[in-house]
C-alpha cells in the first residue's frame, strides 16, 4: 500500500460510502413497514398466557369455527381457482377495451363495503333470489349453511384469485404459445401444457392469497351466515359474551393456524417450480 | 405448381398493412425475406403460419389451400429469434411435443436428436444451452413433425457476429442436406445473400423486388432497393440517352457512362453501383476531367476486415471498396487525390422509387 | 459440430459472486429491519404513557361551555334514529358541542368502553340490566359506572311485510299458530349475547302461559333455527326486506321507524309496562349468561365514571329527558317514561337529581 492517498481517490472513496449507505438505507422504509405489520400482532400474541391459549384451544367450538373457517376458505380458493384460472388467461391474452372493461368489473369487490356485498348476495342467493330460489328444490341452500359462507367469501376474494393469475400467464412469452400452436397443438392445448404450468406460481400465489383473504372475512359472510360460526365470528361473539382476554387468545389461535396453513402452502408453491431459474 | 405459392395475400392491421404479396417457391428452395424493421416481413411469416387472418388473398401449400386453416393445421415448422424452448420442459421433451402417439414418437425423436447431433443434450434444460445448441433444439423439434415448410423469424439476430457467421453456416449446410424447403425472414444482408435461393425485398408491407440472390443485388428496380443491397446512389445532373440501353449522364464534373433498362424520366433518375466495382487509382498532377470517372479526394480509409472503405470526396459523396491486396498496393491515405472509374456495365440507372 | 460455448463462465464463479451479493444485501437489510423496529419501539415507549395521561387527565378537565367539544356516545342501535335527530337538536341549543354517536348492539356498545378502553360521555343501552352487569365491575373488575337513568318503554313484537307467508290472514288472536306453520322462516337475535334476543325468548315463555298453549314457544322457535339468528336484531332488517326470513323478533319502536306492519300483542307478554314486572318475572330463559329472568324492557342510560365530558353529558342529559328529548321519542315508538326513574339515584349528577325518581326496587 505505496499509493499517495490523492483527493481524487478520497473523493472517490467517499462517493462510494455515500452510494453504499444511500443504498442500504432503502431498505430503512421496508423495516418500518414490517414492523408497523409484525408489532401488534407480536405484541397481542405475547399477551397471551399459555393457560388462556390452551382453555380456548380446548373448547370445543373454538376448535370448529376455526376447521369451519380453514375449510370453507379452502374450499373458496379451490373454486375460485378452477373458475378464475380460465378468466384469467383470457384476460391475459386478450387486448382491447371490451377485456380492460371485464378487469374492472372484477376488481369491484375490492371496492364494495362488506355488508352490502352480503345484502347484494343475499338478494341473488337467498330464499326469494335468482339462484336460491332456483336450487333450494336441489336441497342447496345459502342462508345459514357453509354454502353461503363459501359464496360470500368467495366474492370478496374472487378479484386477488384473477389478478394474480393473469399476472402469472401475461408473463409467459406469446412466443411460446405460438410456437406450440405451429407445433400442432389446438388452443386448449397449449392454455394446458405451455400457458398452465409456466403460470403456475402466478396461479398458486392466488389461490394463497384467495384463501388469506376468505378466512379473515367477516362482514360478507355474517350477513349470509351467523350460525354455523366462522373463526372471526367465533371471536366477535365471545367478545360479546366474555371480553377481550379470550377472544384475543381465540384470535391469536386462528393466527397460529392461518400462519402454518400459509407457509405449507408457500413452500409446496416454490419446491413445485420447476421452469427455469431467473 | 409451385410448392408454395401466395396469390394477392393481404392483411389489414390498425396502422399496417400488407398489400397484395404474391410469392412461390419450389420445392427444397430457400427463400428469404430481406426488408428493413417495420417492414412488413414478420407479419407476412406469421400470415403463412396462420396467426392472421388475411383480408383476401390465398395461401398454397403443396396445392393446398391453407388459408384458412388454423397454424396446428398446417403442417409448418417455426423458428423465432430467441428459438422459444420451452423452459419447462427437457430438450427431449422439447422436442417431443408436437408429436402424439407414443412409439412414432420415440423413434421420431432419437432419429431428429441424432440427425441434428444433440442426443447428449436430452435432458438438459434449455436455460443451460449455448446458442447453438439451442438453434438445434429449434431445429431438431421443428423438424420432429415432419413439417413441409420452414419458417424462420430472424434467427440469428440476437447473436453476437461470430456467433451468426457460424450458426449461419450449420444453418446453410442442415437446410441443403435435408432439402427443406424454407421462408427465412432476415434485415441482414450477407444472411439474404448466402442463404437464398430467392430474394424478396419488402418494404412498407410491399414487395419490391424478387428474384435470385446475385441479379437482384446487382439489378435493383430502384434507387432505394439499390441502397438497401449495399449499393452507392448518385443523383446525376443530366442524362442523355446514347443508344439503346446506354446513357451518359453527368455527375458534378464527371461525365460517366451508363446502363439502364428500361425507360427512366430525368427527375427520377439516380445512378446506382456496387462500391466493390469501382476502379480506383491515384491521380498525379492536374485533376483530369475524364469521360468515364471522378476526380476525387480521399476522405477517409475504414479497415474492414479483409476489404477497405474508401470514403471518396468528388462534389457528391460515396464510397469505394477494395481488396486487401490492392490496398496494400496503392497504400490509399485520407488527402489523396484518387480517379475513381467505374465500368458502364457496373452503374445502372434506375428510378428513385418504382411504382407498383 | 463444433462447441459454440466460448463464454465460459465456471459454476463456481457464478456462486461466489451471488453469495458475495447476498451478503451484503441481508446483513444491510437485518441491520436496517433492526433499526426500523428499534425506532417504532422508541416511538412507542415514548408515546405511550403521554396515551394514558392524556385519556387521565381529560377526565379532570372542566371545559367551560365556551370551549368546542365533542361528546362520545355510543348507543343501542335502535335509538339510532331518535338519537341522531336528538343531537341534532341538542347542536342547535349548544353550538360548540359535537355529538359523534355510535350505534350497534347493547352489549357491544358497553363492551366499548369496558373492554375496549374507549372514552364515552353516554352510554345508551335497550335494557337496563346490561349497565350494571358490565360497567358495574363484578368480579373485582373496575367499576366504569355506578348510576342509570331509565328513560323508556319499548315493547317485543314480530314486524313483517306483504311478502310474508301468512301476512295476509295473521291477527292478533292467531299469530302464534301462522308464526308455528312450517316454512314460516322468523328471525332473532343472539340471547346469548343481545337483549332483544333474550326478551324474545321470554316473551314467547309468557305468550305459553298467556294463552294456555303449551309448547307454543317451542314450535315457534323451531321456525326461528341457528340459521335465521343475527348478532343483533337490526342485522336481520336487511333480510326481511328480501323475503328471506318472514317474520323478524325486534321492538315496535322498529316497527314504526321502519314503517314494518307489526303484531299488537298484549301487554302482559310483550314487555312493555313496567307495572307488570311480577307477571314478567315468572319466567326465566337459559343462556350462556346464566339464567335471565324475565323483566319489563326498559331503555337507560348513563354517564361513565371517567367521562371525558361530563359537563356536556350532563347538559345533554337533560335535553333528552326534557320535553324536546322525549317529544322525539314518542315520535318513534318509544313509550317514554313521564318520569324518569333513577338507579343509584344518590350517586346522580345534581343537575340531572330533580329530573328522575328513584326506581322501585322488587
Amino acid at each position: 500500500m505505496g499509493e499517495p492517498i490523492t483527493a481524487a481517490a478520497r473523493e472517490g472513496d467517499l462517493r462510494r460510502m455515500l452510494n453504499r449507505s444511500a443504498l442500504a438505507l432503502l431498505w430503512f422504509p421496508g423495516g418500518l413497514l414490517l414492523a408497523f405489520i409484525l408489532l401488534p400482532l407480536l405484541r397481542m400474541a405475547s399477551a397471551q398466557t399459555w393457560a388462556t391459549l390452551r382453555s380456548v384451544a380446548a373448547m370445543d367450538d373454538v376448535r370448529s369455527s376455526i376447521w369451519l373457517s380453514v375449510r370453507s376458505a379452502a374450499l373458496t380458493a379451490v373454486i375460485a381457482a378452477l373458475l378464475g384460472t380460465p378468466l384469467a388467461y383470457f384476460l391475459a391474452r386478450s387486448s382491447g377495451w371490451f377485456s380492460r372493461i371485464i378487469e374492472a368489473f372484477v376488481d369491484l369487490p375490492l371496492a364494495v363495503p362488506h355488508g352490502v356485498a352480503g345484502i347484494a348476495l343475499l338478494f341473488v342467493f337467498g330464499r326469494r333470489g335468482l339462484i336460491g330460489a332456483m336450487l333450494a328444490p336441489y336441497g342447496l341452500e345459502f342462508w345459514g349453511t357453509e354454502a353461503g359462507i363459501v359464496i360470500a367469501m368467495l366474492f370478496v376474494s374472487v378479484p386477488f384469485m384473477v389478478n394474480s393469475a393473469r399476472l402469472g400467464f401475461a408473463a409467459v412469452d406469446p412466443r411460446l404459445e405460438k410456437v406450440a400452436r405451429t407445433l400442432g397443438a389446438p388452443p386448449f392445448e397449449v392454455f394446458y401444457r405451455i400457458g398452465l404450468p409456466l403460470a403456475w406460481r402466478g396461479i398458486m400465489t392466488g389461490v394463497v392469497l384467495t384463501y388469506a383473504r376468505a378466512i379473515s372475512e367477516i362482514g360478507a359472510v355474517m350477513i349470509l351466515a351467523y350460525y354455523p360460526m366462522t373463526a372471526p365470528i367465533k371471536i366477535y361473539d365471545v367478545y360479546l359474551q366474555t371480553g377481550l382476554r379470550e377472544s384475543s387468545a381465540i384470535a391469536v389461535l386462528l393466527l397460529i393456524v392461518t400462519l402454518s396453513t400459509f407457509l405449507v402452502m408457500r413452500a409446496f408453491i416454490h419446491a413445485n417450480w420447476r421452469p427455469d431459474r431467473p | 405448381m409451385s410448392y408454395l405459392a401466395i396469390q394477392n395475400l393481404s392483411v389489414v392491421f390498425p396502422r399496417f398493412e400488407l398489400r397484395s404479396i404474391s410469392l412461390s417457391l419450389e420445392q427444397g428452395q430457400t427463400l428469404v425475406l430481406l426488408g428493413p424493421s417495420g417492414s412488413g416481413k414478420s407479419v407476412l411469416l406469421e400470415t403463412v403460419a396462420g396467426f392472421h387472418p388475411p383480408a383476401s388473398g390465398r395461401i398454397e401449400l403443396c396445392g393446398r389451400n391453407i388459408s384458412s386453416l388454423p397454424p396446428e393445421e398446417r403442417g409448418l415448422g417455426f423458428m423465432f429469434q430467441d428459438y422459444s424452448l420451452f423452459p419447462h420442459l427437457t430438450v427431449e421433451k422439447n422436442i417431443a411435443f408436437g408429436l402424439r402417439r407414443k412409439p412414432e414418437a420415440d423413434r421420431r425423436v432419437e432419429q431428429v436428436l441424432e440427425l441434428l447431433g444433440v442426443r447428449h443434450l436430452t435432458g438438459r434444460r434449455p436455460s443451460g444451452l449455448s446458442g447453438g445448441e439451442k438453434q438445434r433444439v429449434a431445429l431438431a423439434r421443428a423438424l420432429a413433425t415432419e413439417p413441409r415448410l420452414f419458417l424462420f423469424d430472424e434467427p440469428l439476430s440476437a447473436l453476437d457476429a461470430r456467433m451468426r457467421e457460424e450458426l449461419r453456416e450449420d444453418l446453410r449446410r442442415l437446410l441443403r442436406s435435408l432439402k427443406a424447403t424454407s421462408v427465412y425472414v432476415t434485415h441482414d444482408r450477407l444472411e439474404a445473400r448466402t442463404l437464398a435461393d430467392v430474394i424478396a425485398i419488402i418494404q412498407d408491407g410491399v414487395i419490391r423486388q424478387v428474384g435470385q440472390p446475385h441479379h437482384v443485388f446487382t439489378n435493383p428496380v430502384d434507387a432505394w432497393v439499390a441502397k438497401f443491397v449495399g449499393m452507392q446512389v448518385l443523383r446525376p445532373e443530366q442524362v442523355e440517352p446514347v443508344e439503346p440501353g446506354r446513357v451518359r449522364a453527368r455527375v458534378g464534373d464527371a461525365i460517366l457512362d451508363a446502363t439502364v433498362s428500361e425507360h427512366v424520366t430525368p427527375e427520377t433518375a439516380r445512378l446506382v453501383f456496387r462500391p466493390e466495382d469501382v476502379h480506383l487509382e491515384h491521380l498525379n498532377g492536374q485533376m483530369r476531367h475524364s469521360g468515364d470517372g471522378f476526380a476525387a479526394l480521399v476522405e477517409s480509409v475504414v479497415p474492414l476486415g479483409s476489404l477497405f472503405r474508401i470514403e471518396l470526396n468528388a462534389g457528391p459523396h460515396f464510397s469505394a471498396l477494395v481488396w486487401h491486396a490492392d490496398y496494400d498496393q496503392l497504400q490509399f491515405k485520407p488527402g489523396d487525390k484518387v480517379l475513381a472509374r467505374l465500368d458502364p456495365a457496373d452503374l445502372l440507372l434506375v428510378p428513385e422509387h418504382r411504382k407498383l | 459440430m463444433s462447441s459454440y460455448r466460448h463464454v465460459n463462465n465456471s459454476a463456481r464463479g457464478k456462486m461466489s459472486k451471488r453469495r458475495m451479493k447476498l451478503g451484503f444485501n441481508l446483513r444491510s437489510a437485518l441491520l436496517d429491519i433492526a433499526f426500523g423496529l428499534a425506532v417504532v419501539a422508541g416511538l412507542a415507549i415514548v408515546a405511550a404513557p403521554r396515551v394514558n395521561a392524556a385519556s387521565g387527565a381529560e377526565g379532570l378537565q372542566t371545559g367551560t361551555s365556551t370551549d368546542k367539544t365533542t361528546l362520545i356516545q355510543y348507543a343501542a342501535g335502535t335509538l339510532a334514529v331518535p338519537f341522531k335527530a336528538i343531537d341534532t337538536a341538542f347542536r342547535q341549543e349548544h353550538p360548540n358541542v359535537t355529538v359523534q354517536a355510535q350505534f350497534g348492539g347493547s352489549v357491544k356498545m358497553a363492551k366499548q368502553i369496558t373492554e375496549l378502553q374507549q372514552p364515552a360521555d353516554v352510554l345508551a343501552v335497550a335494557d337496563y340490566n346490561v349497565i350494571p352487569q358490565q360497567l358495574y365491575g363484578h368480579n373485582g373488575g373496575p367499576a366504569y359506572a355506578n348510576w342509570y337513568i331509565g328513560f323508556a318503554a319499548n315493547a317485543i313484537t314480530f314486524v313483517y311485510t306483504d311478502k310474508s307467508k301468512g301476512a295476509a290472514r295473521i291477527n292478533a288472536s292467531n299469530w302464534f299458530q301462522v308464526l308455528a306453520e312450517p316454512g314460516v322462516e322468523i328471525g332473532r337475535s343472539n340471547p346469548d349475547t343481545d337483549p332483544s334476543g333474550y326478551q324474545t325468548l321470554q316473551m314467547l315463555q309468557l305468550a305459553e302461559k298467556h294463552y294456555h298453549q303449551p309448547g307454543l314457544a317451542q314450535k315457534i322457535l323451531k321456525n326461528a333455527p341457528a340459521k335465521n339468528i343475527r348478532d343483533t336484531e337490526t342485522e336481520l332488517i336487511g333480510a326481511l326486506e328480501l323475503g328471506q326470513i318472514d317474520y323478524l323478533a325486534i321492538y315496535r319502536s322498529d316497527a314504526m321507524q321502519h314503517h314494518f306492519k307489526y303484531l299488537q300483542l298484549p301487554p302482559e307478554i310483550n314487555l312493555s309496562d313496567a307495572s307488570l314486572a311480577n307477571q314478567y318475572a315468572t319466567v326465566s330463559v337459559h343462556t350462556r349468561n346464566g339464567d335471565l329472568q324475565g323483566r319489563p324492557i326498559i331503555y337507560a342510560a348513563t354517564i361513565p365514571i371517567n367521562a371525558p365530558h361530563p359537563k356536556q353529558a350532563e347538559q345533554w342529559m337533560q335535553f333528552f329527558l326534557g320535553a324536546r328529548g322525549a317529544a322525539t321519542m314518542r315520535d318513534n315508538g318509544f313509550v317514554v317514561f313521564s318520569q324518569p326513574i333513577a338507579s343509584g339515584a344518590e350517586k346522580l349528577p345534581v343537575g340531572l337529581r330533580q329530573l328522575v325518581k328513584p326506581w322501585a326496587s322488587r
